[in-house]
């Protein structure tokens, strides 16, 4: 089963990116954890990103901050030492 | 074995490494050429989105589900309808107290260009409104149609929905006035309050017991030109407590919305 592995990450990965135009924006969260908690998925900043790029306005709120990049490189960072510890990959 | 190990790591950390930097790379080329990354990636996503909507509309999958889509059909409409009797009643008292002639609710073909109409600029609306974590959504009308940043993005009724936060050749975002953790001082019935936004053209204010507020009260925003944000839609009160809860909303659904009218900011 485990030619089925990298699909499942594949179809995540592409999951996220169409949740960015169609979803709620929880659903991509969900996502980007989730590629982050299993993979060292380095597609989730870049998710993280397109949502940003997609939706950020530049008023407002009360400050603009790429929250969903600065999210994904945070989860991808925290997810690293935390994957290596529970042997996932 | 500790030596690959450490390796691996070294190896996975500048993976890292180089993810964050053409990350920000990324995102700090796109700042410094004024947003020209972003306004390519709505552009595709705009399209996207486009194409999913017209083949929601064109496939019934009437075959595989033939009551529930007829059902669904008879809610949707029976929805607008009421939607739209609500908003031409809400309508009618904005513009009976402005003291000004009752705005004709334009019939728009299936068009997805930009119209100037008398309402102001008549723009579709070209993505979902649901889907952003900042309470915004994008229309399809630009700098190039006359939008400017700061107009007014109204519903046909003349309730304001939101502002224009980027304009684009042929796109606009749009920020809603009343998004998530947004707060919005607006007068209601004669009283100033402060609105927290809810998303999805709601809001919600706690006012004192004395201050009176009924169902179908309209919401006006002073710092928006004293145009009208909301509806007042649900009054909660406890018989313990020395105030209530006022919530307002849109009198049409924001989410299936298809058409705005941009107004030039007074």
């Amino acid at each position: 089963m485990s030619f089925l592995v990298p699909s499942v990450r594949f179809l995540l990965a592409a999951g996220g990116i169409l949740a960015t135009i169609f979803a709620p924006w929880w659903l991509v969260a969900l996502i980007m954890t989730a590629l982050s908690l299993r993979w060292r998925a380095l597609e989730v900043p870049f998710i993280g990103l397109a949502e940003d790029f997609l939706w950020l306005p530049s008023i407002g709120i009360p400050l603009p901050l790429p929250l969903f990049t600065l999210f994904g490189i945070v989860i991808m960072w925290l997810c690293e030492p935390l994957r290596r510890r529970l042997l996932l990959s | 074995m500790k030596n690959l190990l450490r390796k691996n790591e070294g190896r996975a950390t500048r993976f890292l490494v180089a993810t964050t930097v053409i990350v920000a790379a990324l995102f700090i080329a796109d700042l410094a050429l004024g947003g020209l990354l972003r306004e390519r990636i709505r552009a595709v996503m705009s399209g996207l989105y486009g194409a999913a909507s017209a083949i929601e509309s064109r496939v019934p999958l009437a075959y595989l589900f033939a009551s529930r889509t007829a059902l669904q059909q008879q809610v949707i409409q029976l929805r607008s309808e009421v939607e739209m009797l609500k908003e031409k009643a809400a309508a009618y008292d904005v513009l009976r107290a402005d003291d000004a002639s009752l705005r004709e609710i334009l019939h728009l073909a299936s068009s997805t260009r930009a119209l100037p109409t008398e309402n102001g600029i008549a723009a579709p609306v070209t993505s979902s409104v649901r889907s952003s974590p900042y309470g915004t959504f994008l229309i399809g009308a630009g700098s190039l149609e006359g939008v400017r940043k700061d107009d007014f993005v109204v519903t046909s009724g003349g309730f304001l929905i939101g502002i224009i936060s980027d304009a684009q050749a042929h796109r606009s975002v749009v920020s809603e006035v009343l998004a998530p953790g947004a707060h919005v001082e607006a007068t209601l019935g004669g009283a100033s309050l402060s609105f927290d936004g809810l998303g999805n053209g709601a809001g919600r204010t706690t006012i004192s017991r004395d201050v009176d507020a009924r169902m179908g009260d309209i919401a006006f925003a002073p710092i928006f030109s004293q145009q009208p944000i909301g509806l007042v839609g649900t009054i909660a009160t406890s018989s313990a407590g020395a105030s209530k809860e006022v919530y307002i909303e849109l009198p049409v659904n924001v989410s299936a919305l298809r058409y705005v009218y941009v107004i030039p900011r007074p």
